[in-house]
């Protein structure tokens, strides 16, 4: 009984983050939270999705240095931004009654996917300078000579 | 025990075989790319397409850098490196488009065309009749010069033509304007009848006397030039 309650909790909240995640494919989602139902929208999201920091930060940081450094450094980093994600998440959650400035910026962890991360305007150290592999634009082909 | 093993050895084997890929002939698509982007007017195809690539890319990364998002990339050494390589490509497609215009033994006609631009963007005067003394019927008309008007007003729809009457010194000053005004109009009207294109903007001018001593008699400026008008806008109408 109590791990079918868990079941339906969990599908519930999957699914709500997954429909808070809109397509990529065109806007931002900066601004979110002056709107009660984006806060609502990304504290949730946040929250359920706050663990993908952890490849983000590996797949950024090995594209940027080596697979070594992406596997220790990065998971390492990609740790506490989970960590940070999800509380960040929590605390949109908490307040989305109220209009406030965006906590996380992206406010999705998928969108802009090469872009380190910041949560109330602050970034962890030793982030990655370069484009990531999995952006949704295609900066290799651009870069041809 | 060594049924199994066999089995899941052919088993492996099966499935290698089954991924395994065909490589693709490529060769009939390489030489149509190839053929497409060959020659001068290849590469320029080319570098113009890299061109605007690039200053797409520097746009974007304007963008983000407007809207501070990737503040972690250096945007602005991605996009001065994006906007360098669009101009260099744009430089090296406009050398590719003035080789491809320079080699006119491959395609004449299209050089033809161009040379008659360049020949009707430079102001151009062209000697069309002579005339006897207060008279205002040609006497002498150069059909070279009123086919070439003809030509040119067929191949270019909206041509200006100014058509200048002049005299010489003879007579009163008042009356060889009112001559070289009717002398003007009688070539208008010779290049209408010779087929000049309807579309074509002819123009009579009378601009007098032609200078020289009082009272002289000159068969040559008892004539009509018509100048071909040199207005580029004007053509691109």
């Amino acid at each position: 009984m109590k791990s079918s309650k868990f079941l339906i909790s969990a599908t519930v909240a999957a699914t709500l983050a997954i429909s808070a995640i809109p397509a990529q494919a065109g806007g931002s989602s900066d601004g979110y939270g002056q709107s009660p139902v984006g806060k609502l929208g990304h504290g949730v999201a946040n929250m359920a999705t706050g663990w993908v920091e952890l490849p983000k930060n590996v797949i950024n940081i090995s594209s940027d240095s080596n697979i070594l450094v992406g596997l220790t450094w990065g998971t390492l980093r990609g740790a506490f931004e989970t960590v940070s994600r999800t509380v960040v998440g929590a605390a949109d959650f908490l307040t989305f009654p109220f209009a406030t400035s965006d906590f996380a910026q992206p406010g999705y962890v998928t969108e802009r996917f090469s872009e380190d991360s910041r949560y109330f305007g602050a970034a962890l150290p030793g982030h990655w300078t370069t484009f990531g592999p999995l952006d949704s634009f295609e900066h290799e082909d651009l870069r041809l000579e | 025990m060594k049924k199994t093993t066999l089995a899941i050895a052919l088993g492996m084997a099966g499935l290698l075989g089954g991924c395994a890929t065909t490589p693709h002939d490529t060769s009939a698509l390489d030489a149509k790319l190839n053929q497409a982007y060959s020659g001068d007017f290849g590469d320029f195809m080319h570098h113009e397409m890299l061109a605007i690539e690039n200053l797409q890319h520097a746009r974007l990364i304007r963008q983000y850098w407007k809207d501070d998002h990737y503040w972690n990339i250096d945007l602005e050494a991605d996009a001065l490196a994006a906007g360098d390589r669009a101009i260099k490509h744009r430089q090296d497609s406009e050398a590719a488009l003035i080789r491809w215009h320079d080699n006119c033994g491959r395609h004449t006609e299209i050089c033809k065309r161009l040379d008659d631009l360049e020949t009707i963007h430079m102001e151009k005067v062209v000697p069309i009749a002579y005339f006897d003394t207060a008279k205002s019927a040609p006497q002498n008309v150069n059909q070279a010069g009123v086919d070439e008007l003809v030509r040119l007003s067929k191949k270019f729809p909206y041509l200006s033509l100014d058509v200048l009457g002049y005299t010489d010194t003879v007579g009163a000053k008042g009356k060889n304007k009112g001559l070289a005004h009717r002398r003007a109009h009688a070539v208008g009207d010779l290049l209408g009848k010779q087929g000049i294109a309807k579309t074509t903007r002819v123009r009579g001018l009378a601009v007098g006397e032609a200078g020289g001593p009082d009272n002289t008699a000159n068969q040559q400026n008892r004539r009509v030039d018509v100048r071909i008008d040199s207005d580029v806008n004007f053509h691109r109408k």
